[in-house]
């Protein structure tokens, strides 16, 4: 028996043990393979730059960079596409109502994330420019492709130097150079001097000057880079490194390959007129797909634009009153002067004696339309504004006249000021509440109700009597307060799709900006006639005269060059730079301490104020961050690490 | 002979906590070959699980499943005691003595009959004996089943003698009659019989109810509690169920030492539950593993109905097993089987409950005075501005208002007539958003088995809907674990579920509620408010907000595991598992038209936020993620002499990916035609991209026990994982451990201590990188505009590391468990140091490498020591039986490597004011990273970094009249004008406050300010050197729990307490006991009157010199916190504003009360409870914590957890 049921043991363990082994077969196949996973949204370092398909895909990311130069946050209070125009806040023409992190304050540190952000921003584009500089001529494709490829790349490339000196180079200390791929520990060099980095820009620019693949222009092209693109940036270069000559020279190429001025300035910021013959570098949006454009509108736009998705924009970025003071007043063809208020308003000087804040009763508006009060509501309310003032300064509201005072003194102005902001009483086209319909909108001051003229409640259901024209009011940014308010590239009505991705091009540099830049190095060859002519071509598209007066002296002539390209280039981005250079934002922008009303008063509705620490501001410093951790880095001279 | 381990092993072997599979090779034998037959022709096994039954329950059960009859006089068993007996599969000589142990009865078996008769007096009572006499007791000592035990402690109760049993269980003692002998054995209760006059005293032992014999589920086996070396601790299945809790692991919270868990938020089944097992074991995943029946699943959405134990495999020892992924510790969840030979049970449950959010955060709800605060912050932050937010005409009419709350007001325009606490509500939204609402669950299962098969299935539902409204969750559970042994060598089973949620889609930024106004209704007759302040508009109403969401998330999961299990060879037992499992998440939103109303205007025209169906969108979302897990395993194990051998060897292929994708479309044909399809144009597709991981595993383990007294064990896994790059894909993580029954030892020898274990374990473990292709440079795709279309771009976006490589992770571990006074005193206590080193981190890289990401790398190390306590006590008084126990870990954390060692020293190139070089950390940047909590070497991980404030002796100039720089305000904010004029002549004398000066402005220094500490001593108060290192973070020192349970004949009581020690949170925040109200709609807290420092910001302006806010009756001078303002101000952090968090909890209470068995015999029910529970009944926390709930830490924008109250029923069939 026992033997039988051991047989029978031995015989069933045989068979289980195959079992077990086939079992283990099956399992074990194709193991190794499983672990070679690859993913499959990116790309891996083996393939890059393999094919003419990746080779143009990398060029583009290089493009890329230049999207997004500012950090948003701080300026508007949340994170998302702001353009060039984040750089007004900064310069002389801009304000905002927040605090701009601490930038123009006492607070303001080499730790600030503005700085670090520029930075890092800048050195992006460079590495991607050298990692495709360094490739392309290896990827198996046309010749001449690569070498125009490689050519755009070395002017992108020069672009982001020329920034980097610009903020952080100075006083011979530039920024540290790369120009091949590297990797991270080999990111500590020390700073080049300045010179070497200029040298840097202006050979980049030269050999893409250089290069015969690289086509002239770009006029209605695809957006890329283009000889005259690197001859502007190079006239840029010499400009900034004081070659006058050769600044001129270069700006006067720039022409020759094909751009000039576009006949008509206000449509120039319109979609249809984003690639013409005066826009040689933009950053190229679009509405649709969503996610291609800047929140322009709604951070910059009047409550009541916006857009076919939505409304109610928030002005967090402005004019400032100081750019709105410099349009001159145009007393015929062939005359300007510079505006004044006392002209229209004989007791503004006077009524600022008391305090600045009670200029605002020249803005209050009119109590009664047609001999008849509007509304006891609004009589209280303009009545509440006005006890807030001195007794002088209440006297001199004028219940029937007060708004076609101020209307006046913005009506007979350089036409850019009201092709550029929304004025007090202007009227601007604007969405209803529900994205559904356009209609005019004028700002009034002080209101009660609803902000647009469809809502229940809105101050026209107050007096049904008004005539047709007289158009609700509304406010800015909820602060009640009047603030100039940006126009340049802002949608109108429901002109564009969307709030936030804003389709309108945004220039890098454009025709205009090389013409002034122009008669700037003509000024300082003493060349003022011929300064006078680049200006002049500038004014003429607007209709508006060029007196000879300010080309009288060389100090004059320089100082209305410069007022010149603060009305011309507002809103784009261009102001900061220029009195960065000029050395000029302590007096321009630290002459009245606060963000401000049209008044000019200094009353601070989002709490920006700001305080000139010293003339290193001029030099941005390195991020103390890369300080630290970089030993062979020398700390910005003038800044407390 | 057989040993008695073993044996044990193969009764028990069929009871479901084990898992079939993991039945010891020896018992198997048996089972299959020998005893097999014997027991065939003998009788059925008996199962017995009764609790407080009668005696004739126990009797019919009996005879139910052997066919045995009973008979007894009536007048025996009248007042015989409840029993409760707990057998399985034994035979009815076994079932009849454990159902007669306690009573003075015995039995007779004759034929198909069993007698019961009481027992023969000699063999319970002492006699009365008139001299007592020394004499020589012998006797054998057997367990229930007959055998002999050997090692048996023998002792008379009074005095100090004992003796042990031999092996054929004899002993020999000499006592006199009346003395009791105590007859004590590791894993059987002990035993006292009074000595009579008869001279043989034969004793069985019982086998004990206690833990020290449960099966403890290990990595792919089990193992008695007694035999472990390693460190694990176990929930049962009764600590989770009946209690309204959506999430699994939150029920977690406070049951077993060294677990740490924290739930998030009380967004249902979004309630973000963090598992920590030992601390923080790495910078990257510190989470444990958790497998769900031996397969890497979710844990949270399992029906806590079906969950049989939980072990927390904390060790390198237990661990180990589980190799690259069990750095962080293992969690296993296992779940109900059915049992052989058992007729159909059917369960069901159901419970109902009250459920309401618990916060503390009020806001202040009275709108006038908001207003007027937002005026103050206003004032504050510019004194000269003359546009206040919000017209005192309107805070003036709100204030008449509120003292007329049932007056009328009429709009001036629409002749709208409400009454005034309509028109000018003052709404308390952090009290008002979460709503009470009611929880409910229901269960039913059926479980049972015949000879060779056996079945669990159940279905459970159950409806959180959540304090808030549209956020609800309803989960369905289905399971089905079935197991059959299909020949006598195989056996063959499944454990599937499938859960399906559909959750409500409503959410909302909860910072928007830090921004809410309190001048609206949320929603009054069906209708969203909104600001009924004509001058205050476009204020987002949250309830609106979260409403606004139409449609539905469907989250389904399906989990399946198949099983063969055989004996193959001489001892080998071998199995193979496949698991695949399924997730796929489909969303489907759109939007609604909800707009908002001012009552003051129009019930029928509402104010704003009117949709327009051009600009609704419709979206949906699919994701779905799969895995497949195989395993081979072969076990053996083998007895011979005292010796114990035990192996395993696996393989494990595990292979998962997932994939997602979504899209929206833009404008509807009408509100209620809200497909996808329905869309006008394309608004956006996106998605997740494919991802895959792959893994192949080699593990084993060995056990060797010599005489139950000394225990070995050894572990490895070898895993490759598709993470890293070839060549660097393999790791091999072995560990050791050894435990030593001391108290099984001759020489051991102690009244007081029953049993005595010591273990040590030793061991390395691996910890997984997150990404699943961090080794690899990458370029990814960026969409830019050419040619005024989209155009792909690509820009690099990570740098390659092909050594990259798993963390690695070394534990040493000395464990003690200890009984004591009978076994009701037990005690277990743990020490461990942990040692995580090439923990990865993206390395600092140069800001001149621009936004890239900087390349992972096997860096830093991280050490965390600590000690874990458990103590229980167990014990009966009469009918009442209550046990309580609590666990208490310590465990202290500290970076040992990172970027190189902190240097705080003299720098000559930074000099204070005097030009001397100043102290300070020299190469904080270098070293480190954060800000606020910095991660450094020789500091514990991600430790606050802060100012602190300063702290003057409140005079203000010394004798020879220059200034006292220790002088100044004694808290270190400007109160009175004496402490501004102190800072004039600190800044006048040279020293510095952070480059700060004075001023009335936001970002000056001036009234209500605090100033911060020169700790470095070089003359600059609050600069960034003075920051420094708190010894505090966010990572509590010390965890805790309790449980506590007691039962009273039907009554039964658990509460379970958890709570932490040592952790703080920085809180500085609007609505709480923030400053800063930068937007004009931000909140501010219920307090704030007397929470802030006020002042008259005008006159203090103005008129300076004759200004003093002391001496201002109006002003709150001694405000806790500074001065409201509406800009950023020139604040820093400091430690002012950290927060303990600390807190103990109730968080489960439960009552209950089972119905006596008489009761129910007329109807089916076998079993009938009905309970009352609770979940987070009580909080204590810290009393100056300023936030919703210190579990939730500083945040209090968070959805807040719930308290609920619930009453429910258990009824079997």
């Amino acid at each position: 028996m026992i033997k039988i049921k051991d047989m029978k043991n031995i015989i069933n363990s045989i068979c289980r043990l195959r079992v077990l082994v086939a079992g283990v077969l099956i399992l074990s196949t194709s193991c190794n393979k499983l672990l070679d996973t690859v993913p499959t949204n990116e790309i891996s370092s083996g393939t890059m730059w393999t094919t003419e398909s990746l080779v143009d895909q990398g060029v583009i990311g290089v493009y890329y960079s230049l999207q997004h130069p500012v950090q948003s946050n701080g300026l508007i209070g949340t994170s998302t596409n702001i353009g060039y125009y984040g750089y007004e806040a900064f310069g002389m023409t801009g304000q905002g109502e927040y605090g701009l992190n601490n930038l123009f304050t006492s607070a303001v540190n080499p730790s600030n994330s503005y700085f670090s952000f520029q930075w890092k921003w800048f050195y992006d584009g460079i590495h991607r420019a050298n990692d495709a500089i360094a490739h392309i001529p290896d990827a198996p494709m046309d010749a001449d492709k690569k070498s125009r490829l490689v050519a755009e790349c070395k002017v992108l490339r020069a672009f982001f130097y020329m920034r980097l000196n610009e903020l952080y180079g100075k006083n011979g200390l530039g920024v540290p150079l790369y120009t091949t791929p590297i990797n991270p520990d080999e990111a500590n060099k020390p700073q080049s001097s300045e010179s070497d980095v200029w040298n840097l820009v202006i050979q980049d620019l030269t050999d893409a000057i250089d290069e015969p693949n690289l086509p002239d222009n770009q006029i209605g092209g695809e957006g890329r880079v283009s000889k005259g693109a690197a001859y502007a940036f190079r006239g840029r270069a010499y400009l900034l490194t004081k070659q006058w000559d050769k600044a001129a020279a270069d700006f006067a190429e720039v022409g020759e390959m094909g751009y000039s001025l576009f006949p008509d300035y206000r449509k120039l910021f319109k979609k249809e007129n984003e690639r013409c013959q005066e826009m040689i570098l933009s950053v190229q949006y679009i509405e649709d797909p969503t996610g291609y454009g800047t929140a322009i509108q709604k951070y910059c736009a009047a409550f009541q634009q916006g857009a076919q998705d939505s409304r109610g924009c928030w002005t967090d970025l402005q004019v400032t009153p100081a750019l709105v003071n410099l349009y001159e007043e145009v007393l015929d063809d062939n005359t300007v002067k510079p505006f004044k208020w006392e002209d229209y308003l004989p007791n503004w000087d006077k009524v600022s004696a008391d305090g600045t804040a009670n200029r605002k009763v020249f803005f209050i508006r009119d109590e009664k339309v047609n001999d008849e009060e509007i509304h006891p509501t609004i009589t209280t309310a303009i009545n509440s504004e006005l006890n807030k003032l001195s007794a002088t300064a209440k006297a001199l509201y004028l219940p029937e006249g007060n708004e076609a005072r101020i209307k006046e003194a913005y009506a007979h102005r350089d036409p850019r000021l009201a092709f550029n902001v929304v004025t007090p009483y202007a009227n601007f086209e604007g969405v209803n509440s529900n994205s559904t319909a356009e209609g005019m909108y004028t700002y009034r001051f002080p209101v009660t109700g609803k902000y647009y003229v469809d809502q229940s409640g809105a101050e026209p259901n107050l007096n049904k009597n008004l005539p047709s024209t007289y158009y609700t009011s509304g406010c800015c940014n909820a602060q009640a307060e009047f603030k100039y308010i940006h126009r340049k590239f802002i949608g109108e009505g429901l002109e564009y799709m969307r709030r936030e991705q804003n389709p309108v091009d945004e220039p890098i540099i454009r025709y205009a900006d090389v013409l002034l830049m122009w008669a700037e190095a003509l000024v300082e060859k003493n060349d003022l006639k011929g300064a006078m002519e680049k200006v002049k071509e500038v004014r003429d598209r607007v209709g508006i005269a060029t007196m000879a007066s300010s080309f009288a002296d060389q100090n004059t002539a320089r100082n209305y060059v410069r007022d010149e390209r603060r009305r011309e280039l507002v809103g784009e981005g261009v102001n900061f730079f220029d009195e960065m250079r000029w050395e000029t934002l302590k007096d321009t922008k630290f002459s009245e301490k606060f963000s401000q009303n049209t008044w000019g008063g200094t009353e601070s509705t989002g709490g920006t104020t700001y305080e000139w620490i010293g003339d290193q501001w001029y030099t941005w410093p390195v991020p103390k961050a890369e300080i630290e951790l970089n030993k062979n880095l020398t700390p910005t001279p003038g800044w407390i690490y | 002979m057989v040993n008695n381990t073993n044996s044990h092993h193969c009764y028990n072997g069929i009871r479901p906590r084990i898992g079939l599979l993991k039945i010891p090779l020896v018992a198997l034998m048996f089972l299959l070959i020998g005893l097999q037959v014997s027991a065939k022709g003998y009788a059925q096994q008996v199962n017995l699980h009764l609790k407080n039954a009668t005696l004739k329950t126990a009797f019919e059960k009996i005879k139910e499943q052997t066919g045995y009859s009973f008979l007894w006089k009536q007048s025996l068993i009248n007042n015989i005691p409840k029993i409760t007996v707990d057998v399985t599969g034994a035979d009815i000589n076994t079932a009849l003595k454990a159902c007669l142990a306690d009573i003075e009865l015995t039995y007779s078996i004759k034929g198909k009959m069993v007698y019961i008769k009481e027992k023969a007096p000699a063999e319970t009572l002492a006699l009365q004996t008139p001299a007592p006499l020394q004499q020589e007791i012998h006797g054998k000592v057997t367990d229930t089943t007959g055998k002999a035990i050997e090692g048996v402690t023998v002792k008379i109760k009074s005095g100090n003698a004992g003796v042990f049993t031999d092996q054929n269980g004899h002993y020999s003692i000499s006592a006199k009659p009346g003395d009791e002998l105590v007859f004590t054995y590791v894993g059987y209760e002990m035993q006292e019989v009074v000595v009579s006059s008869a001279t043989v005293i034969n004793v069985v032992l019982k086998e004990q109810q206690s833990s020290l014999n449960d099966l403890v589920v290990v990595g792919y086996g089990t193992q008695k509690r007694v035999n472990l070396t390693g460190s694990v601790a176990t929930v049962g299945g009764d600590q989770l169920t009946n209690r309204p809790v959506t999430n699994l692991a939150s029920a977690l919270a406070g049951t077993a030492p060294g677990v740490r868990v924290t739930q998030g938020n009380g967004d249902p089944g979004n309630e973000s539950v963090s598992i920590q097992i030992r601390g923080v074991g790495s910078f990257n995943n510190s989470s444990p593993l958790i497998l769900v029946d031996g397969v890497v699943a979710d844990m949270v959405p399992l029906n806590t109905d079906d969950i049989e134990s939980i072990s927390i495999l904390k060790d390198a020892a237990s661990a180990a097993i589980y190799g690259s992924r069990a750095a962080n510790g293992v969690i296993l969840v296992t779940t109900k089987k059915g049992k052989r030979n058992q007729s159909p049970k059917v369960n069901f449950s159901g419970l109902y409950a009250s459920e309401k959010p618990v916060t503390d955060l009020k806001f202040m709800s009275n709108t006038a005075d908001w207003m007027e605060l937002h005026n103050i912050a206003k004032v504050n932050a510019n004194p000269t501005s003359t546009s206040p937010d919000y017209a005192y005409s309107t805070i003036d009419e709100w204030r008449a208002a509120d003292k007329d709350p049932n007056g009328m007001y009429t709009n001036p325009v629409t002749g709208q007539t409400i009454p005034n606490w309509l028109a000018y509500p003052n709404t308390d939204w952090a009290q008002l958003l979460f709503q009470p609402d009611n929880y409910q669950r229901y269960g039913v299962s059926v479980s049972g088995g015949s000879k060779n098969t056996s079945y669990l299935m159940s279905l459970g539902y159950q409806n959180n809907p959540g304090t808030l409204s549209n956020t609800g969750l309803q989960r369905y559970n289905v399971r089905i674990n079935l197991e059959s042994k299909i020949a006598d060598f195989i056996t063959f089973g499944t454990q599937t579920y499938a859960t399906k949620e559909f959750k409500d889609p409503g959410s909302t930024s909860m910072t928007y509620l830090l921004q809410a106004f309190p001048g609206m209704t949320p929603i009054y007759k069906g209708l969203y408010g909104a600001s009924e302040d004509p001058n205050t508009t476009q204020k987002d109403n949250l309830l609106q907000q979260v409403a606004a969401t139409g449609g539905q998330n469907d989250y389904s999961r399906i989990n399946t595991s198949w099983y063969v299990n055989a004996d193959v060879w001489n001892g080998i037992v071998a199995e193979a598992r496949f698991n695949y499992s399924q997730y796929i998440r489909e969303d489907e939103h759109y939007s609604k038209n909800l707009p908002r109303y001012s009552f003051r205007e129009s019930f029928d025209t509402p104010k704003e936020n009117i949709g327009n169906l051009d600009q609704a969108t419709t979206y949906r979302y699919s994701y779905k993620s799969t895995s497949y897990t195989a395993d081979l395993l072969m076990r053996y194990n083998h007895s011979f002499g005292k010796h114990d051998v035990g192996g395993l060897l696996g393989y494990e292929q595990y292979y998962a990916e997932n994939s997602g994708f979504s899209a929206t479309m833009k404008g509807l044909l009408d509100w209620s035609v809200t497909d996808i399809t329905s869309g006008a144009t394309m608004e956006s597709i996106s998605g997740s991209a494919k991802t895959e991981y792959a893994m192949l595993s080699y593990f084993g383990r060995l056990n060797y026990a010599y005489d139950n007294k000394y225990l070995f064990e050894a572990n490895f896994r070898s895993d490759a994982s598709s993470k890293f790059a070839p060549g660097h894909r393999t790791g091999l993580f072995p560990s050791f451990s050894a435990g030593w029954i001391i108290s099984k030892e001759p020489f051991f020898y102690s009244n007081a201590v029953n049993f005595l274990k010591l273990r040590a374990s030793y061991g390395t473990l691996g910890n997984t990188v997150s990404g699943n292709y961090d080794w690899q440079t990458l370029y990814k795709d960026v969409n830019n505009v050419f040619n005024e279309q989209v155009s792909n771009g690509v820009i690099q976006s990570t740098i390659q590391n092909l050594a990259l490589s798993w963390e690695k992770l070394t534990t040493y571990n000395l464990g003690l468990e200890a009984r004591f006074l009978q076994n009701r005193l037990s005690s277990e206590v743990d020490v461990y140091y942990r040692k995580t080193s090439d923990i990865l981190t993206a390395a600092i890289i140069y800001l001149t490498m621009g936004n890239i990401s900087a390349p992972m790398s096997n860096t830093a190390s991280l050490g965390n020591k600590g000690v874990e306590l458990t103590l229980g006590w167990n014990d009966k008084v009469g009918d009442f039986h209550y046990g309580v126990s609590a666990n208490v870990s310590y465990n202290n954390n500290k970076v040992t490597s990172f970027k190189g060692a902190l240097n705080y020293q003299q720098d000559p190139s930074t000099s204070d004011i005097w030009g001397n070089p100043t102290w300070r950390y020299t190469n904080l940047a270098d070293v480190s990273t954060g800000s606020d909590t910095r991660r450094v070497e020789g500091h514990m991980i991600d430790e606050w970094f802060l100012r602190k404030p300063y702290q003057g002796n409140g005079t203000y100039m010394n004798a020879d009249g220059s200034v006292n720089p220790n002088g100044g305000p004694k808290d270190g904010m400007v109160r009175t004008k004496a402490d501004l004029e102190w800072v004039k002549s600190m800044i006048a004398a040279g020293y510095s406050f952070n480059n700060n000066t004075v001023g009335s402005g936001a970002a000056n220094i001036w009234y209500g300010q605090l100033l911060m500490a020169d700790v470095n001593n070089d003359g600059k108060y609050g600069n960034d050197d003075d920051r420094e290192f708190t010894g505090k973070s966010s990572t509590p020192k010390f965890n805790f729990g309790f449980n506590m349970n007691a039962a009273w004949r039907g009554f039964d009581l658990n509460a379970i307490w958890a709570g932490r020690l040592g952790s703080y949170s920085y809180i500085n925040e609007r609505g709480a006991n923030g400053s800063i109200l930068s937007n004009t709609g931000d909140g501010l807290p219920a307090d704030a009157w007397t929470k802030y420092y006020f002042y008259d910001a005008v006159k203090a302006n103005s008129d300076y010199d004759n200004y003093d806010p002391a001496t201002d009756p109006d002003a709150n001078v001694n405000g806790k916190y500074p001065r409201l303002l509406s800009s950023t101000s020139i604040m820093t952090t400091n430690t002012f504003y950290l927060y303990n968090t600390s807190y103990l909890k109730l968080k489960s209470l439960q009552i209950g009360y089972t119905f006596p068995k008489k009761w129910l015999v007329r109807t089916k029910i076998s079993d009938l409870r009905v309970f009352v529970s609770g979940e987070n009944l009580l909080t204590i926390k810290d009393k100056n914590f300023e936030g919703v709930d210190p579990e939730l830490a500083g945040s209090l924008i968070v959805y807040p957890i719930a308290r609920l109250f619930s009453g429910g029923v258990t009824l079997t069939f």
